[in-house]
């Protein structure tokens, strides 16, 4: 017979537990299912990079929740399916294998998928991206002490995979085609703290550095960097995330670099959700975005699924994300304004880094070491800049009074 | 189970956490509304001092990755923390704060 759920979700990640859990928290009676093309239940990714390379943890660490308690709550998992097609007007899925699942209300969570490169077969098991729970034990297995591990692009993954690294002692070389790290996210000001960071570290971070070619070389991987080679134990690829929208193209769904929805998580079609970083949804301070975020995965999936199952529920957070590298808490909320100004308030290992909008009210901030400041910047984003700001010896708390009774 | 004397009553500030130890063991004390309520300083996520956190009315935000915490039970509001921190019984005695444990 036939499947068919009130409410199914097709992926299987963070944001697809988190819809399923919203719908629940609003729908008690409807059936639910997770359609997820891994093997393992819905899992976090942040302790990905971090505490499993550190071999802090195990995966276990990942699992919010098991198949038990999935099943407790009455959400089937549907794991190890691929999906091949949504018929939206059919209002059924089709799995690789034929299979047609039908639904009451679709929620899309296919999240994304990381950036590969191109690698001869023989060495395949020695490049690798950071995306997966069977990447990670992976790439941990490489980390010890002697190894020499080579990290392409950095961004966060590719930076928090060269401090877990070092952490365990291995000669870390990190390469980025562009002039600076982090360059998608941070500015200039606290991209040059983060690489500091990592040089003092004893990274051998080479910035503008252009790879040539990845080749197998006796049981290594040579990396050719211009006239140079590099021998390495193991590649570690951070070049980015592409998000996972070719169902949702494929059915007809808008889609402008992710699936673009409400702040409710409604897509351009009627009974058709979509949840976490695939989506493209509206962002205060902003027209839209995609984000790749973990509070996405959250909270926007949170959202999406309450929506789903009948109960309209906006996402409307300030973009928030964080990073650990060589134990420095970096964090950040709202957006950087690149036609705005930079200001800098630092004492210290500590620093908070605020983009100031063109109309003078603080866009972002992005903190390192900030501790408890970083949640009275989360309240001043929006509010005129005060003045005295960049002042670090002016508790900020001040400040947020001085703003709230201006 | 038993009581122990962590501070004076004077010394929880209205909107920050003062961290204290029961045999090494890091407390964090809080006053809302002029009540003093203690819970575990170590956050259910990773290694934060939830006494270094941002205080907002009964909820305790962390340092390292805002998870919140509300205070007088411990409960873990939002992420990404998912387990609630414990909490301790409070008494005042002559001004001394005393917690149970
Ligand atoms: S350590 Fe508290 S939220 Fe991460």
């Amino acid at each position: 017979m036939a499947r068919a759920f009130d409410i199914l979700i097709v992926g299987g990640g963070q944001a697809a537990r988190r819809a399923a859990e919203g719908a629940r928290a609003v729908a008690p009676e409807a059936s639910i299912a997770i359609v997820g093309e891994e093997t393992h239940p819905p899992y976090d990714r942040p302790p990905l990079s971090k505490e499993i390379l550190l071999g802090k943890a195990d995966a276990s660490l990942c699992c919010k929740r098991d198949a038990a308690s999935f099943a407790a709550d009455r959400i089937e998992l549907i794991l190890g399916t691929r999906v091949a097609a949504l018929h939206l007007n059919d209002h059924k899925i089709e799995t690789a294998s034929g299979e047609r699942i039908g639904y009451g209300k679709l929620i899309i969570a296919t999240g994304s998928r990381a950036r590969s490169l191109p690698a001869p077969a023989a060495i395949a098991d020695k490049v690798l991206t950071l995306r997966t729970i069977d990447d990670a034990t992976r790439v941990a297995a490489h980390l010890h002490e002697g190894a020499h591990i080579v990290v392409i692009g950095a961004g966060f993954i590719g930076l928090e995979a060269a401090s877990a690294a070092r952490a365990r002692g291995a000669r870390v070389t990190v390469l980025e085609a562009a002039d600076r790290v982090l360059g998608r996210v941070f500015p200039i000001e606290a991209a040059a703290r983060v690489e500091r960071l990592h040089r003092d570290a004893g990274v051998d971070l080479r910035l503008g550095a252009k790879l040539d070619e990845i080749a197998p070389d006796g049981g290594r991987v040579r990396v050719s960097v211009g006239a140079e080679k590099l021998l390495a134990d193991l590649v570690v690829v951070g070049i980015g995330i592409i998000p996972n929208t070719e169902l949702a193209r494929a059915a007809g769904l808008a889609v402008d670099d992710g699936v673009v929805v409400s702040a409710e998580g409604a897509t351009s079609h009627a009974d058709v959700f979509a949840a976490g970083e695939v989506t493209r949804h509206p962002v205060r301070g902003a027209s839209a975005m995609r984000i790749e975020s973990w509070q996405v995965a959250e909270l926007q999936a949170d959202a999406a699924g309450r929506s789903a199952a009948g109960a309209p529920t906006a996402y409307d957070a300030i973009p928030y994300f964080w990073s650990d590298q060589y134990g420095v808490n970096m964090q950040m909320f709202g957006l950087i304004r690149p036609d705005g100004a930079i200001l800098v308030r630092a004492a210290g290992e500590s620093a908070l880094i605020f983009s100031i909008g063109a109309d003078g009210r603080i866009a972002g901030a992005i903190g390192f070491n900030a501790g408890a400041d970083m949640s009275i910047a989360k309240r001043m984003i929006g509010a005129p800049a005060p003045v005295g700001l960049e002042d670090a010896a002016t508790p900020l708390r001040k400040l947020l009074r001085a703003g709230a009774t201006a | 189970m038993s009581w122990h004397q962590v501070a004076q009553a004077d010394d929880v500030p209205e909107d920050e956490g003062l961290c204290v130890k029961i045999d090494g063991h890091a407390i964090a004390l809080f006053r809302v509304e002029g009540e003093i309520y203690a819970i575990d300083d170590l956050c259910s996520h990773a290694e934060a001092s939830l006494a270094a956190g941002f205080v907002d009315g009964g909820l305790i935000e962390c340092p390292l990755h805002q998870a919140c915490f509300d205070i007088r039970t411990g409960k873990v509001m939002t992420g990404p923390a998912t387990e609630d921190v414990r909490s301790y019984r409070v008494k005042i005695e002559g001004g001394a704060v005393l917690v149970e444990r």
